[in-house]
């Protein structure tokens, strides 16, 4: 039963490159020194060369291994695939004639070498003699008239499947029955409408909880669960992908991050280099994606009304601005993530993201029109990047437009954005204009937030009018302040976790308190206020690693409000900070 | 009496009896009561001659039956066509008349189509047995009970017959005064009145006689009598009975005043004297200020009236309004409504009513005799200025139906200059209009406007939640105008559009414009190459998979049509709740078939599809609240503006 899973898995690869991502974490775990892979050879002709490694043979030798990978067209051995150029038979001879040396280790290049084709298909019955016939000739016989010897194995479907189920499923995916059960739920529900997720979110708390403590893991026990992560982060991706929408990776992937930066920090080993690198490694796989997401779907929502869609009927009135508001959310993690990675002030690339934010808010006048309080999430998501990469004119223009719409949406329907976050009051409020007995419109964070960044923004007339427009409402604004670890023990006694657990783990609730905003006669006293409140101050381990954006990614994916301290630093003498 | 008379006329003149009996006999047999004057030649002239018939403005004539001459013919025909002749006793002579009616409907048996023939003819019978056979109508009517009405059908609106007859009924004075206080006590008392009023017009020397009775009697009953009386007696010897009257109002101020408010003044004298009584005494009672509203309202349609006469009783009407009575008010109301002409009295009054807690319901009914299109659409400018998109023209679909067909040329040269007005508000009202079903928008030109009006109705007519369903084509006018800014602004406006309707723009624009035409065929081949790159890009749009709800947001979209259906369902429910059906029996719903058939019945009643379609504006999915906000906004912000 595991085989087959695995195999079908395996068979299912059908673009080259999805085995050359995998292959390695197999080698890896295989306990092989990897010199070199397709990633490091990219636009370099490879010589029959994929993969270069070093390992331990069944035969005790240390071997130098020169690793062939076939996949997608070519995965089966035929006639076609064998004989064409730059197909089997001619990368197998370049990989024997052309040598692969490694100056930076002396001991490699007198290693015996062995050429091992990879294909995960198998070696078709009309072409075996030939393929025998050859590999005899070029191989079994080579070294016999004084030269090189080679060795040659073929690894197929059948090869690779007993190696993966044994070296990589073997430990945290394919161990009991709850565990085939749900990975096997996970592959075949991934791009089906209406998935919520649970199984695979199910699977990953299952894998943490059996890895249990990072000390005791043994070092291929870390090994195993890091890649694990990866292979089914990037079997969700490539399923995704191949049913050409990546929607629902994007939505489920971050969980996994999450869980295991939350994991780690609850080790204590975020320092460890290692670590980190095998997080960053599972985190490339989302940013992949997203990148992938991005370069897909912006040139369309940049377009007027972009991001509402034919599909939708009259749902849309409800879909494009929850749709607009999602999109927004894990557009400017992405930039915000990359920016963590790269250049990021003046540079060309900076300049084009902002531009593509820019004309997709001009485009979708949704992003300005939060159904639910917890819109407050994109919206300070843009609004800091606005500000912090010197764009406060179209953040006053933003900011503008927000509280506009929502004063429309009042005049017009006399609706304001559900506290209780509750799309299917909204859906039900939208419809028969009766709201839902848990329809919360007396209490705003958002916009007790917005007015904190009117004070940030320094825009004084709005300010006043908006302030005219609560009043009158009779509306208490306010903004949400969690627990820091003091006060979780003074208020939360039976809490044993920090609040960046929390922060990391779920969506904060109960672990932080409701701060009410007055809104002062006078502008400058409640700017004064703002920017002197010094209601929560925390000193993120993340941050430490340079990992800050990490943060964005839990507020967006539990959908906990962003910090006031996160825009409350803003003011013009940090606005050099990119994170704080 | 009348009914002598009329047999004297026929036996004089013969032929007037022949011309009626072909005429009537040819109206069984086309079963219809109308004649073409013309065909009738000498013939007319003669039934005209005698007052024997109606000429209606058409050309075409009926036969009076009110009269007895056309009923002793009637009597005639019924008599040879039943072949038997009419019974001697009232139910069997009822019963008589039924027969003959039903068999003159023949074939068809529920279709009346001979108007008051019937009625007409069962009054002259009970003239006729009174006068021929000396049978006491009276004495029957008073043993006609409930229980005899419910057996005998003939009997069923007996009273009614007898309202009619009375008149004409050799009775004593004192048999008919008891007959009167015998229907005042009866559920049909309202007949008194009219009894009494048409004994006064018709019977003069028998409506004297009365009045003394009744005078004498000093009966609890008499003034009130005495005051139905006067009315039809009046015109007989109306200095007498104008006396009479006052004398009435002397002692009897709200008998008096009933009285003066019914009577038919001729003079201007007449009536300035009866305000002059008026004036000088005062009387609080709500019942007086209801009859004293009743004179000075008929006043104003009085030919005699002079125009100061007019504006004083305009005021004085007024101040009755005042009275804190809901009756007086809806009586005085209703019967402003009611005057033919005098336009402007009418609107001053109107106004009055809606200042002074009447409120913009009273106008809701209130235009059916208006000749003059503009006082109704001052009040639909003000409404609309005043109360902005809340007003809904449906609240003056019946205002405007009847000055539609009351004076329609006019109608529609105010409608236009609405279409043209400055302020949104009053284009809204237009717009409004032009969604009304018996409103022709071909009867508009927006052509006639200035370029402002232009480009304002534009401006109005692209956000209007119907701009597809008729006012489409109204808009196309204007790339006619010799305006550029007008041909480009509905240019863009067209393309505006195309969110919201997508295709339908382009189909509905192929419909409208002439491709022959140099011009119209630019602007087509210019709008279809927007709309061409639009549907690409819509295309485009619906192959990515990550943006599309039905792939990604399915929970969501069914938690929205889930609820959408249920309020649906409900909506229905309630409108079901008041239907037709739903007050005649129970609901039957079919759950397989096309078609039911009720258990006691052999046909099979198939079901129809009732379609309905109105295209939904999409921009109302992209951006609800701004399209509604916008809608409302353009009319709130103008709401203290007063109308030039």
């Amino acid at each position: 039963m595991k085989n087959i899973i695995v195999r079908e898995y395996l068979q299912s690869l059908t673009e080259k490159n999805e085995l050359d991502y995998l292959f390695p974490i197999l080698l890896e775990v295989m306990n092989f020194q990897i010199i070199s892979t397709p990633k490091l050879t990219i636009g370099l002709p490879q010589y029959g060369k994929d993969i270069v490694a070093t390992g331990t043979d069944k035969d005790g030798i240390k071997k130098r291994f020169y690793f062939e990978v076939k996949g997608g067209q070519d995965k089966d051995v035929t006639p076609s695939s064998f004989t064409k150029d730059d197909g089997i038979r001619m990368s197998l001879l370049e990989a024997k004639d052309k040598k692969f040396n490694d100056s930076s280790n002396p001991e490699f290049n007198n290693l015996p070498i062995k050429i091992i084709l990879v294909h995960n298909g198998i070696l078709n019955a009309s072409v075996k003699d030939t393929f025998d016939d050859f590999i005899e000739r070029e191989f079994t016989n080579s070294g016999k008239s004084g030269g090189t010897v080679y060795e040659f194995e073929r690894w197929g479907i059948f090869e690779l499947t007993a190696l993966f189920s044994d070296y990589l499923f073997s430990e945290y995916l394919l161990t009991d029955d709850e565990t085939v059960r749900l990975f096997k739920k996970v592959l075949v529900l991934i791009d089906t409408p209406k998935n919520n997720f649970s199984d695979y979110y199910q699977l990953i708390n299952l894998i943490f909880d059996k890895a249990g403590k990072y000390e005791s893991l043994s070092k291929r026990k870390r090994l195993l669960l890091f890649e694990t992560l990866n292979i089914i982060s990037y079997i969700i991706y490539s399923y995704c992908k191949e049913s050409d929408n990546l929607e629902n990776a994007k939505k489920c992937l971050p969980y996994s991050i999450l869980k295991f930066w939350e994991w780690i920090l609850e080790n204590k080993i975020e320092s460890d280099k290692k670590v980190l690198q095998h997080f960053q490694k599972h985190h490339n796989i989302y940013m992949k994606l997203l990148d992938e997401y991005f370069t897909k779907t912006i040139q369309v929502a940049a377009l007027e009304n972009g991001l509402w869609s034919p599909n939708g009927g009259r749902y849309e009135q409800v879909g494009y601005p929850i749709r607009t508001m999602e999109y927004l959310s894990y557009l400017v993690y992405f930039f915000e993530a990359l920016g963590f990675q790269g250049i990021y002030d003046e540079s060309l690339e900076s300049q084009i993201k902002i531009d593509y934010l820019i004309a997709i808010l001009n485009g979708n006048i949704q992003g300005t029109r939060p159904l639910l309080d917890n819109h407050s999430i994109p919206i300070c998501l843009v609004l800091n990047y606005l500000i912090k990469n010197n764009r406060e004119d179209d953040a006053k223009a933003f900011l503008g437009n927000l509280l506009g719409s929502i004063q429309v949406a009042y005049e017009a329907h006399k609706r304001l954005p559900d506290g209780a976050n509750n799309l299917e009051n909204v859906i039900q409020y939208v419809i028969k204009r009766e709201k839902s007995i848990s329809y919360v419109d007396s209490t705003s964070h958002l916009i007790g937030i917005l007015f904190e960044y009117l004070a940030l923004l320094g825009m004084k007339n709005e300010y006043y009018h908006y302030r005219d427009f609560v009043n009158n409402l009779k509306l208490d604004i306010a903004v949400f302040i969690p627990f820091d670890d003091e006060k979780l023990s003074t208020y939360l006694p039976n809490n044993t976790k920090s609040h960046e657990a929390h922060l990391f783990g779920h969506e904060i609730r109960k672990e932080g308190y409701q701060s009410h905003i007055i809104l002062n006669d006078d502008f400058a006293m409640f700017q004064n206020r703002v920017f002197s409140s010094d209601e929560f101050t925390y000193k993120y381990r993340t941050d430490n690693v340079n990992l800050g954006y990490l943060k964005y990614l839990a507020h967006i994916f539990y959908k906990t409000p962003l910090f006031p301290n996160t825009w409350r630093c803003l003011n013009n003498s940090n606005r050099i900070f990119i994170i704080k | 009496m009348e009914i002598t008379r009329a047999k004297a006329n026929l036996l004089d003149e013969s032929k007037i009896f022949d011309v009626l009996k072909t005429t009537i006999l040819e109206s069984i047999q086309n079963k219809n009561p109308l004649f073409n004057r013309v065909s009738f030649g000498e013939n007319y002239s003669l039934l005209d001659r005698n007052s024997l018939i109606i000429t209606h403005s058409s050309g075409s004539f009926e036969i009076r039956y009110e009269k007895f001459e056309p009923c002793f013919v009637l009597l005639n025909i019924s008599e040879e066509i039943l072949k038997e002749k009419l019974p001697a006793d009232i139910i069997g002579s009822l019963e008589f008349v039924d027969r003959f009616c039903a068999e003159i409907k023949k074939p068809k048996q529920n279709q009346k189509w001979y108007g008051h023939l019937e009625s007409n003819f069962k009054r002259f019978i009970l003239v006729y047995l009174n006068h021929e056979y000396s049978i006491d109508i009276t004495s029957f009517l008073h043993t006609v009970d409930d229980d005899m009405k419910e057996k005998i059908s003939a009997l069923q609106s007996f009273d009614r017959y007898y309202r009619d007859a009375c008149p004409f009924l050799s009775d004593p004075m004192d048999k008919i005064f008891e007959s009167l206080i015998y229907l005042n006590e009866q559920s049909s008392k309202e007949y008194v009145p009219e009894i009494l009023n048409a004994i006064g017009k018709y019977n003069f020397s028998k409506a004297q006689k009365l009045y003394e009775y009744i005078e004498k009697s000093q009966s609890q009953h008499s003034p009130i009598f005495l005051s139905f009386l006067l009315v039809g007696i009046f015109k007989n010897d109306e200095t007498t009975y104008l006396e009479k009257a006052m004398e009435l109002y002397s002692s009897y101020p709200i008998e008096g005043i009933r009285a003066f408010g019914w009577i038919n003044y001729s003079t201007a004298e007449q009536i300035i004297a009866v305000h002059n009584i008026l004036t000088k005494n005062v009387n609080e009672s709500h019942e007086y200020k209801f009859y004293e509203s009743i004179f000075y309202i008929r006043q104003i349609e009085n030919k005699a009236i002079t125009v100061e006469l007019k504006a004083i009783f305009v005021e004085k009407i007024k101040s009755l309004y005042a009275v804190e009575d809901d009756k007086v008010k809806r009586n005085i109301e209703w019967r402003v409504g009611g005057i033919k002409e005098h336009d402007a009295e009418k609107f001053n009054l109107l106004l009055t009513f809606i200042n002074s807690g009447g409120g913009i319901n009273v106008a809701k009914g209130f235009f059916s005799n208006f000749k003059d299109p503009k006082y109704l659409f001052s009040l639909i400018e003000n409404a609309y200025l005043t109360m902005g998109v809340r007003m809904q023209i449906e609240f003056f679909r019946e205002a405007l139906f009847s000055l539609s067909r009351n004076n329609p040329d006019a109608t529609y040269t105010e409608i236009k200059n609405l279409l043209s007005h400055k302020l949104a508000s009053g284009r809204l009202a237009a717009i409004q209009m032009l969604g009304l079903s018996f409103i022709k928008v071909h009867n508009i030109s927006l052509l006639e406007l200035d370029e402002m009006g232009q480009l304002n109705i534009i401006e109005s007519i692209e956000i209007q939640p119907n701009v597809m369903d008729g006012l489409f084509s109204l808009l196309i006018q204007l790339r006619k105008s010799t305006h550029q800014s007008v041909r480009e602004k509905l240019f863009e406006a067209l393309v505006e559009l195309i969110w919201a309707y997508d295709k339908y723009v382009l189909e509905s624009l192929e419909n409208e414009i002439d491709m022959a035409d140099a011009e119209d065929s630019e602007l087509y081949s210019r709008f279809k190459s927007v709309y061409d790159a639009f549907a690409i890009q819509k295309e485009n749009r619906k192959k990515i998979k990550e943006l599309n709800p039905i792939e990604n947001e399915l929970s969501f979209m069914e938690d929205y049509y889930k609820h959408e259906n249920e309020y649906q369902r409900k909506l229905m429910e309630e409108a079901g709740k008041k239907t037709f059906f739903s007050m005649i029996g129970k609901e039957i719903k079919v759950i397989r078939g096309r078609g039911y058939k009720s258990g006691y019945k052999d046909e099979i009643t198939m079901l129809t599809t009732i379609e309905h379609s109105q295209l939904m504006d999409r921009r109302y999915s992209i951006n609800p609240d701004y399209l509604e906000w916008t809608f409302n906004k353009m009319h709130a912000t103008l709401k203290n503006i007063k109308p030039e």
